[in-house]
């Protein structure tokens, strides 16, 4: 039953929910007792629920509504939060993150969460007090309406989908219903019977009416002509048969007394929030109502058990929100009741019946489809306030319906004079009437009143009126005259709603009256006009989405309203971000990119004029003079060029800027893991966040997430000592931990710093030595840093022992792969004993680098400004050979050097006899080698452009780009180059070895 | 009405075999390729020339702004090297299942419409040199053989690889002795 459209949208609010939740209890770790804390905890587990419920994960759900029984108990002060709770709540958050993992993996909910619910069902439990006077809940109101929303939209989803089904189940659960309820209306069988003949035509039309407006409403429709011709009764008394049910007792009654003596608080919540509880409500209650129709003649009850469960589930949900608790434990043991029944072997459902009839007792204003008698204002008048507030949605829908309605006319050209009038008079109603919708509400609202009042006297028959007075609406469909009737109806409800409500007790009653008039002799007529309640049926299906429309309108007002109240502070840049494809963006960014070659284009442009000016100046001998136009011209177009520059630079960066969010965005996700990291290890840490407002690019932020999960489990597995061993050494018993962010020109800059033991490199000698990587003498040689280096290789740990967080050997290699990759640096800076800091430099984006360009026989190539450290000229003599390899010595350092155009197998441009080269050094981080190329040409601002996987692979370039004049520059994946010289080396090196050996055994 | 409908079908379906074939030439062959494939046809543009890249990858040339890599067919198909003339190359820009790529041809001649049931397929033998794996079908047009080239085969990313691994590894083992 997942629903796979929404899992997406799932996942990501899901997963904003959890960091939010997760932050919120490392907090309440260290202040136990902040209510706030609580409240936002239950904030984000509700949002989850509410969604989780709404896509139909089944565990989420469970898991997240046991969580909040338990905050809630928390919250109400009847138990204490301990570190063990805060414990379970954050297994119970992981668990809840691992299944969302699973759903984006496989779209199934995979992993287990049974065990973890008993446990919180221990701790809550362990505790007494469970039902009390039901006490208000201080939830956020932006949840619940979202919640609210969410069930609503739920509902009407639910009812498009299936609702054929439903009418079909509900019709052929008419049958079995008949011999309960037929007794009720056998002397009216033959009135009704005479009527549907007379209605008979007309509904046909209807059918084939409909047919053209809602595909929906037509299989209803045509379900209903049919049946009414087979059983015209039965499907009346079905109708009624639901209300009549509350008489038939049961013995299973007897469970569920314990509910009946309910107390709705008195509303201290907004009028609109009960309303939409209530109409919700009454949807699910009619939904179980056919579900429970469909147990008795379906095979596959499984199904329709789900569905029911479903509803009971989403009725729990908000009667929990509202704070009913009484009400939620009444739906808490229905579902029980229910998954309890099913496992029987042969299931009864009669318990089902006497649930729903419970629910009728508790919320009498259901029946009666008013709402509570304390209201000051009613539901109707409500929604009608909705109308007025929103027209244009409604205009939109009923000109919509309208136009329908005219296709169907067209449609209909064929059909008798008669039947097109009635069509037209229709479409009249509905066009004319855009208020339409008000006049269905003020005229329920009139039912609602007078039963209201009635109810002392008949409840039946008022019950009968009401149905006579929906039927009414659905004669307005069906049939001209009654068209008349409803006129009266609204000009009568028109009257009533401009007099004052002071008067309305008074007005009540002459309402009725007229009512009673308008409607003549009221129970024969109910006879009569009962079979159109199919109809009604359909034509509220019609109504539906005007009604869904107000509903949202509503929620949306209610959010709008309370959101100020809500949280006023925090998570102001949530409310203000919008979600956007990042497809969208990136082909903006590609764009962008265009303009920018464009620009360099230009650039290049304005300095051939410049040249032509000077070419025009010596070569033809012109004067001053009539150089100027051309001497003018170049100005002014250097002027353009200019202007062009700025703006195009600004549009890059804004552009730029849509992808950046804060650095926090992951530093956030931090604290968690130092908690547990430093919970498991046996040490204390003070986690210090710096910059996190710092931004840099989305695409980033993923991929420097890992590596810096690597970079903190290393700083306190292998950095922080114990406590123990801090205060041996005299330092404070709490080591710190400092993650910090900053921009750097065209680079964000992160740290990663431990006060701990730093990287001890008689250790690393030693491994190096165990590893048999290098001999004693050639590490005793080596410089700090190049041993340093050692700790990302892969499989390098000094770490004595493996445990579950480190010591493979394998963090700081990834940290090395994931940062190459994003054309980034590691830099690893160490005091023994005093501090380790790892320097991650990252360019911004990934789409556009600074770079400078180089010449290699005539083919220009980029390097990525981020690796280049200098670029030096050099003469022949600094240039010696060792082991094969051109070196040279720079600042007492020998850097080794590459002839690019060798490496590249082209013809070099330059002379061997040339005596001066260009040499560009580039630094991968670990490694510094000397590039040597033709000619240095520049540097500039490229737009990364991908190259074909074949292309790119394995190939040492990273992309292409495209030059100011068009030409194609390949972009050196510099990291790429310098393996493959150092295995050319190492090659070399075996393949030196080998000879020797090979000459050693000549010998011998 | 069911045999009606089948009939129409059958119709429709005798209409829509026919299909268009761009036709190039290299060497002496003619050879085709549905016209749904191809972006567009250029003449030479300048081509960068990509180091360490399979031998038949003439490099990359910027189609507005989008780079896309250039294929010499004759050396992909093995069809004996022929020094060309740089100004008087085609170049094909066919997009191969979302792979826009380039082909070098000699010469763009017509399109050539045939019909779907006249093309055969490929003869166990080799037909001019070229293995029958490159080759969807061949067909007799005007009393010449029209090839219809399988450009996805042409294109496909595992062979390309391996043959790129091949010439990588000949050059390694060439830079090691």
């Amino acid at each position: 039953m997942i629903d796979l459209s929404l899992l997406e949208d799932f996942v990501e609010g899901a997963g904003e929910s959890l960091d939010e939740m997760e932050s919120a209890l490392l907090e309440l770790e260290t202040d136990l007792n902040n209510i706030e804390l609580f409240n936002t905890i239950f904030r984000a587990m509700h949002t989850i629920k509410g969604a989780a419920q709404f896509v139909g994960l089944d565990k989420v759900s469970a898991l997240s509504h046991v969580l909040e029984d338990l905050l809630d108990v928390l919250r109400n002060g009847k138990k204490q939060a301990n570190v063990d709770i805060v414990n379970l709540f954050i297994q119970a958050k992981d668990r809840i993150s691992a299944l969302i993992a699973d759903l984006e993996r496989s779209q199934t909910e995979e992993t287990e969460v049974d065990d973890l619910i008993e446990k919180i069902k221990v701790h809550l439990n362990s505790d007494a007090p469970v039902v009390e006077a039901p006490v208000v809940s201080v939830i956020n109101e932006t949840n619940a309406a979202e919640v609210i929303e969410e069930s609503s939209d739920n509902i009407a989803d639910f009812l498009t989908d299936d609702g054929e089904e439903n009418y079909q189940d509900l019709f052929k659960a008419d049958d079995n219903q008949d011999q309960v309820s037929s007794f009720l209306f056998e002397d009216s069988t033959e009135s009704l019977e005479s009527s549907f003949t007379t209605n008979h035509a007309a509904e046909n039309d209807l059918a084939s009416f409909l047919t053209e407006q809602n595909p929906v409403a037509e299989s209803q429709s045509e379900e209903a002509t049919l049946h009414e011709e087979q059983v015209p009764s039965s499907s009346v008394n079905t109708l009624l048969a639901f209300a009549d049910a509350e008489q038939i007792a049961t013995p299973a009654l007897a469970k569920t007394a314990d509910f009946s003596n309910f107390v709705i608080p008195d509303e201290e919540y907004d009028q609109e929030l009960f309303t939409i509880f209530i109409s919700q409500l009454q949807e699910k209650i009619t939904l179980l109502n056919a579900c429970v129709g469909r147990l008795k003649v379906e095979e596959n009850i499984n199904e329709i058990l789900k569905v029911a469960a479903e509803a009971i589930d989403s009725l729990r949900f908000s009667a929990n929100y509202m704070g009913y608790e009484q009400l939620t434990y009444f739906y808490v043991s229905w579902l029980e009741h229910l998954t309890q029944v099913q496992k029987e072997a042969t299931p009864t459902f009669g318990f089902m019946r006497d649930y729903l009839l419970q629910l009728g007792k508790i919320f009498p204003q259901l029946e009666k489809n008013t709402p509570p008698p304390k209201k000051e204002i009613p539901l109707a008048v409500q929604i009608e306030r909705m109308v007025i507030d929103k027209p244009a949605p409604v205009i939109d829908k009923v000109s919509e319906k309208s136009a329908s309605f005219e296709a169907a006319v067209n449609k209909l050209e064929a059909v008798p004079d008669a039947e097109l009038a009635f069509i037209t008079d229709l479409i009249d109603v509905q066009t004319a009437k855009v208020q339409e919708p008000e006049l269905l509400v003020s005229l329920t609202e009139e039912v609602n009143e007078s039963e209201e009042k009635s109810q002392a006297q008949d409840e039946d028959l008022f019950q009968r009126l009401s149905y006579a007075l929906d039927a009414t609406i659905a004669q307005t469909i069906s049939s001209a005259p009654i068209n008349e009737l409803f006129g009266s109806l609204l000009t009568a409800t028109k009257e009533e709603q401009s007099r004052a409500k002071a008067q309305k007790d008074s007005e009540l009653a002459l309402e009725i009256k007229t009512l009673a008039q308008a409607n003549q002799e009221p129970p024969a007529l109910v006879e009569k006009e009962v079979v159109p309640k199919v109809e009604l049926d359909t034509a509220l299906g019609q109504q539906k989405p005007v009604l869904t429309v107000h509903d949202e309108n509503k929620t949306n007002l209610v959010e709008t309203a309370k959101k100020p109240k809500a949280k006023a502070e925090a998570d102001k840049v949530f409310k203000k971000s919008i979600r956007v494809d990042a497809d969208k963006i990136d082909s903006l960014m590609n764009q962008v990119g265009e303009l920018i070659v464009d620009r360099a284009y230009f650039f290049q442009l304005a300095n051939e004029i410049n040249q032509l000016h000077q070419y025009l100046k010596t070569a033809t001998g012109l004067g001053q003079k009539e150089l100027k136009p051309v001497r003018t011209f170049a100005y002014r177009f250097g002027e353009a060029i200019i202007s062009l520059g700025r703006t195009s630079n600004e549009l890059q960066e804004g552009v730029m800027k849509i992808r950046m969010l804060p650095i926090s965005q992951i530093f956030n996700r931090y604290p968690r893991l130092v908690h547990d990291l430093a919970n498991t290890k046996g040490k204390k840490v003070q986690l210090e966040i710096r910059g996190e407002d710092t931004e840099l690019d989305k695409m980033i932020i993923e991929e420097i997430s890992d590596p810096l999960i690597h970079m903190i489990r290393n700083a306190i597995g292998h950095g922080l000592e114990t406590p123990d061993v801090r205060k041996q050494m005299g330092k404070p018993e709490i080591g710190t931990l400092i993650l910090e962010a900053y921009h750097e020109s065209n680079h964000i800059v992160i740290e990663v710093t431990d006060d701990g033991r730093g990287i001890d490199t008689e250790r690393i000698k030693i491994k190096a030595e165990e590893l048999n990587l290098f001999t004693r003498e050639e590490l005793n040689r080596m410089s700090k840093d190049d041993l340093t280096r050692f700790i990302m290789m892969p499989g390098f740990s000094t770490a004595k022992e493996i445990d579950s967080t480190s010591g493979r050997g394998v963090g700081m290699d990834v940290v090395k792969k994931n940062i190459e990759k994003l054309n980034g640096t590691i830099e690893v800076e160490s005091k023994v004993g005093i501090e380790t800091k790892v320097r991650l430099k990252i360019p911004l984006t990934l789409a556009i680098i600074q770079a400078l360009l180089v010449n290699v026989s005539n083919d220009w190539f980029t390097i990525p400004l981020a690796n280049v450290e200098e670029t030096l000229r050099v003469v022949q003599d600094e240039i010696s050979i060792m082991e094969e390899t051109e070196v040279m010595y720079l600042r007492g350092k020998t850097l080794p050097i590459f002839r690019l155009a060798t490496l590249f197998n082209l013809k070099s441009g330059q002379n061997v006899a040339d005596t001066e080269f260009f040499v560009v050094v580039v630094n991968t981080g670990n490694q510094r080698v000397g590039l040597m190329v033709d000619s240095l040409i520049g540097q500039e601002e490229v737009v990364i452009k991908p190259l074909v996987d074949y292309l790119h692979e394995k190939n040492c370039f990273s992309g292409a780009t495209i030059v100011g004049d068009g030409r194609i520059s390949l972009i050196l994946d510099v990291y790429e180059l310098v393996e493959m010289t150092t295995n050319k080396q190492i090659k070399r090196h075996e393949a030196q070895e080998k000879g020797s050996l090979v000459s050693l055994q000549d010998e011998m | 009405m069911a045999d009606r409908y089948t009939a129409n079908r059958a119709d429709s379906a005798e209409k829509e075999q026919l299909v268009q074939m761009v036709g190039f030439k290299i060497g002496k062959e003619i050879f085709g390729v549905d016209i749904l494939m191809v972006q567009e046809i250029i003449r030479s543009a300048p081509i960068t020339h990509v180091p360490n890249s399979p031998q038949f990858v003439e490099g990359v040339i910027n189609l507005r702004g989008s780079i896309i890599p250039v294929i010499d067919l004759r050396k992909r198909l093995n069809l004996g090297t022929v020094e060309y003339s740089k100004e008087t190359d085609w170049i094909l820009i066919l997009d191969i299942a979302g792979r826009i790529t380039g082909f070098i041809v000699d010469l763009v001649t017509e399109v050539i419409k045939i019909q779907e049931n006249s093309i055969d397929p490929p003869p166990d033998i080799l037909v001019a040199g070229l293995h029958s794996q490159y080759i969807r079908g061949v067909c007799e047009v005007e009393n010449t053989l029209l090839i219809l080239l399988d450009f996805n085969r042409i294109l496909l990313v595992d062979e390309v690889k391996k043959l790129k691994s091949v010439t990588l590894n000949q050059e390694r083992g060439d830079a090691d002795e």
